[in-house]
């Protein structure tokens, strides 16, 4: 069976001369399928999944809101709550058991899984399973031991498999005076804008390429000698980090102000413009900042 | 009027050692994944901090054998992991769980290159669990170069079996990447046991068995003299079905690392020996690098008796020593820790007070009474113008003797690892002083006397314990901690009827001034017998002259008892 990628882009960035605008692109490869072998040991180094989990209009599930139910060769594994881990950009993790597949031992675990073995995540929301999107065309499998992979979990319906949920473009292609059974118009990595932002971006911010006053953005209103002033667009229950670099290519979260506190992270409470101000370090010549959305 | 409410608080009453002794592991690694067996622990400094120096590590998982498995929400259908079997460090920055390295645990340590990893370590008794779970990934206090596994684990007795079933597979780790390969499957009849390594044992049992030869101690601080203790007892079980000779070496530490308690000196460690015919005792000196053997039978136990010479300890700081154990049939090779300290009633301590008799002091009746022991009111000692009580009445204090002597009465104190260099074991009356138990692998205990005036969060005595310590305690007019004081009450809200100015004092309450003493006894002073008294527990008369509260002194007399909470001799009193 051959290798396939699937692109997942959930992390999107942006800002300008002390601003740049830059997307962080994840991608999840598959691996090839194995058999199943159940006698297996030793214990290996868990293999690590993580990400978010969003609704059909971009938002984060909170924490406590859904289930991920992981599965393997048909039957349930485990079930993971949605938590909320302060300063973490994601709102799910899965730590899967593997064996190290020695031949002629016995399981150590029920729960262990394998290098290879395809498995299925669904969100379970009200009593509803879902399965999302990355999950529809192929399922992943289980990676090898001690690796770490980002994978971002999108609930709803996608009939033109473009990764983007059918109801967030019903609803763009509302705003842009489409006909709402036009999907394919909108692709994933199509741009409506000269904001050079594609619609997976906007997804992800929030925003609607038609909506021109709801624009995920970062600009610097003032700098002194002591802080620099920004101010971004945020939509309610997004979640904005700010990151700063001297060199643009290292690049790190950093401590802003707003609304009096001082935070890393600043989850939205309404569509409205907010300023921070980002203490500058004395004796620094220059500094880039961008903005990140959940 | 309201009445002192004098409830002490005490999270948990736990006795903490500052006690270390060290020595030092290298361990070689080659490419790729490795795993090492952590004997001793080497959890008074950062996953990050002990690897700095080797840049080629780039990850650290710790195996924790007995994680929260498999928990159930509702029914055995739908499980839920809710703990790791493994504990992470990845030097980028993604896995942070793992902070400190603790011993008897076994580590992966992934590297890009061949290195090596030298880490100080504090002795340790070895533990081994096995599980049911069949994850078992242990290792032993072995000797180097010693025996192969299938004979070290011979008398190994666990499920009705003895020694490992036959078929039972080990594996070890050789490095080089991860695979069906690695870690490889060993031969365990001329697999000779690595103390520094630990092995997967696909084996589902449960035991304790970490070797041939056991050595039950007194605690998980080994011969942990302190400040008080003078013999200490180690049981020695033979589980091997053939007599040997076990030879003990008392071993002088390493110097501590950086930012712990520094090693004074070695422990002036005696053992106890009885003539079996006449029951005489016989106390024998050991010295550093002195050695002595003890036979053991076939599977049989027997204990060792070891005493403390204290003469020579001049200085409060910790004397440590390691108490090496080998055996003839070159099985085992243990470190014992062995600690003490100058006797001392340096500590923290709670001192719960009994008041059985109140009453004023007509000045006539002081003078002239013959059991009158002072001449001014403020100190007066004397039990006969107090009347006895119906019941007594309890008070806790909470005090911290240094090691220099000094006496403070606190208000409230934390217990823990400090969060200065090194987190050395220490005690703070300010919280933030104190590492969180998020980050340290002690939980930090807080205790607290609400009998303190609430803006007083220390008092320092005169006089010296356990001799005698007197102290002064003002409760402002004001002051929640002020019997008068009632915030609902109106009479004793110190507020005008219309509430809205406040009073001064004399109004609707008063200043009170309660001069407390301490005065210790050699005996319990109720005649009663207590096991510990004069060590740790010590305690004697309580006399308090109340005045502010009335027109005249008032008096209460009771008993006292102190009981040592911590030994750590050093507050830090930063407010």
């Amino acid at each position: 069976m051959p290798f396939s990628n699937i692109p997942i882009a959930r992390c999107l960035s942006a800002s300008s001369r002390l601003l740049r605008t830059s997307l962080g692109v994840a991608l999840i490869t598959s691996f090839l399928w194995c058999s199943w072998n159940a006698k297996a040991f030793p214990p290996a180094p868990f293999y690590t999944i993580y990400g978010d989990v969003r609704d059909a209009s971009g938002l984060i599930i909170p924490a406590g809101g859904a289930t991920i139910i992981f599965s393997s060769q048909g039957k349930e594994v485990a079930r993971y709550p949605i938590t909320s881990v302060a300063g973490a950009d994601y709102n799910y993790m899965i730590r899967m058991r593997l064996d190290m597949n020695s031949t002629g031992t016995a399981v150590y675990n029920s729960i262990a899984v394998k290098s290879g073995l395809e498995y299925t995540l669904t969100v379970e929301m009200g009593g509803v399973n879902y399965l999302p999107l990355e999950l529809s065309v192929k399922l992943p499998t289980v990676g090898a031991p001690a690796d770490r992979k980002r994978l971002d979990l999108t609930l709803g319906e996608d009939s033109d498999k473009d990764g983007l949920p059918d109801d967030w473009e019903r609803a763009l292609l509302f705003r842009l005076g489409y006909p709402t059974t036009d999907l394919w118009r909108i692709t994933a990595n199509g741009v409506l804008e000269a904001d050079g932002l594609t619609n997976l971006q906007k997804y992800i911010a929030g925003t609607y390429s038609a909506d021109t006053e709801q624009a995920f953005y970062l600009k610097i209103a003032t700098a002194t000698a002591t802080a620099v002033t920004v101010e971004f667009y945020t939509l309610t229950n997004k979640v904005y980090i700010l990151e700063k670099s001297t060199n643009l290519s290292t690049w790190a979260p950093v401590q802003f102000i707003i609304n009096n506190t001082s935070t890393s992270l600043y989850t939205g409470t309404a569509s409205e413009v907010v300023v921070a101000q980002i203490p500058w370090v004395t004796g620094e010549e220059k500094a880039f900042y961008r903005l990140k959305v959940r | 009027m309201k009445r002192f409410n004098a409830t002490f608080c005490v999270l948990l009453i736990l006795a903490t050692s500052v006690q270390a002794q060290w020595y030092e592991k290298t361990y070689s690694l080659t490419s790729g994944w490795n795993a090492i067996w952590l004997s001793g622990d080497a959890s008074y400094t950062t996953v990050a901090d002990l690897v700095s120096g080797t840049p080629a590590i780039i990850e650290v998982w710790r195996w924790n054998p007995n994680p929260d498995q498999t928990q159930f929400i509702q029914n055995p259908s739908t499980p839920t992991t809710l703990s790791d079997e493994w504990t992470v460090w990845k030097q980028d920055g993604s896995e942070t769980a793992l902070t400190r390295m603790v011993g008897n645990s076994a580590y992966l340590i992934h590297t890009t290159a061949a290195t090596s990893l030298r880490v100080p370590l504090k002795a340790v008794p070895p533990v081994a669990t096995w599980l049911l779970s069949g994850g078992n990934f242990i290792g032993f206090p072995a000797l180097s170069g010693g025996q192969v596994i299938s004979t070290y684990l011979k008398s190994m007795i666990a499920g009705g079996v003895t020694g490992l079933p036959s078929g039972t597979k080990v594996y070890k780790y050789t490095g080089g990447d991860l695979s069906t390969t690695n870690p490889a499957l060993v031969t365990t009849t001329s697999e000779r046991v690595d103390p520094d390594k630990p092995y997967w044992f696909n084996y589902s049992t449960v035991s304790d068995f970490e070797g041939p030869v056991h050595c039950e101690l007194p605690s998980t601080d080994g011969l942990a003299f302190g400040r008080t203790l003078s013999t200490l007892i180690v049981g020695i079980t033979n589980r091997n079905v053939s007599a040997g000779v076990l030879n003990f070496t008392l071993e002088a530490s390493n110097a501590a690392p950086d930012g712990q308690p520094s090693v004074i000196g070695g422990v002036a460690l005696t053992r106890r020996t009885y003539a079996s015919d006449t029951g005489a005792l016989t106390e024998t000196q050991l010295g550093a690098g002195s050695t002595f053997s003890v036979p053991v039978a076939a599977s049989s136990s027997s204990t060792l008796e070891f005493g403390v010479t204290r003469t020579g300890m001049l200085d409060t700081g910790v004397y440590a020593s390691i108490l090496r154990v080998k055996d003839s049939g070159g099985f085992m090779d243990i470190r014992i820790p062995v600690t003490a300290q100058a006797a001392s009633p340096a500590g923290l301590w709670v001192c719960e007070v009994s008041v059985n008799a109140v009453g004023s002091t007509p000045s006539v009746a002081r003078a002239t009474s013959a059991n009158t022991t002072t001449t001014t009111e403020s100190t007066t000692t004397n039990s006969a113008i107090t009347q006895p009580t119906a019941q007594s009445f309890p008070l806790y204090f909470l005090i911290h003797i240094d090691s220099s002597g000094v006496s403070r009465i606190l208000r409230q104190a934390y217990v823990g690892k400090l969060t200065s260099a090194g987190n050395a074991l220490g005690i703070s009356i300010t919280e933030s002083l104190i590492q969180t138990s998020a980050v340290s692998d002690l939980r930090p205990l807080r205790y607290f006397s609400p009998i303190m005036p609430y803006a007083t969060k220390l008092v320092t005595a005169t006089g010296s314990a356990p001799v005698a310590l007197t102290w002064s305690l003002f409760h402002s007019y004001d002051d929640p901690a002020n019997p008068f004081v009632h915030t609902y009450h109106p009479d004793h809200d110190n507020l005008d009827t219309k509430f809205a100015t406040k009073l001064p004092a004399g109004v609707e309450s008063y200043n009170v001034t309660r001069t407390c003493n301490l005065s210790f006894t050699a005996s319990p002073p109720d005649k009663s017998t207590v096991v510990g008294w004069g060590s740790s527990i010590i305690g004697g008369n309580y006399t308090e002259a109340i005045s502010g509260i009335n027109s005249t002194t008032l008096y209460s007399s009771g008993t006292f008892k102190m009981r040592r909470l911590s030994e750590v001799g050093v507050i830090n009193i930063t407010q």
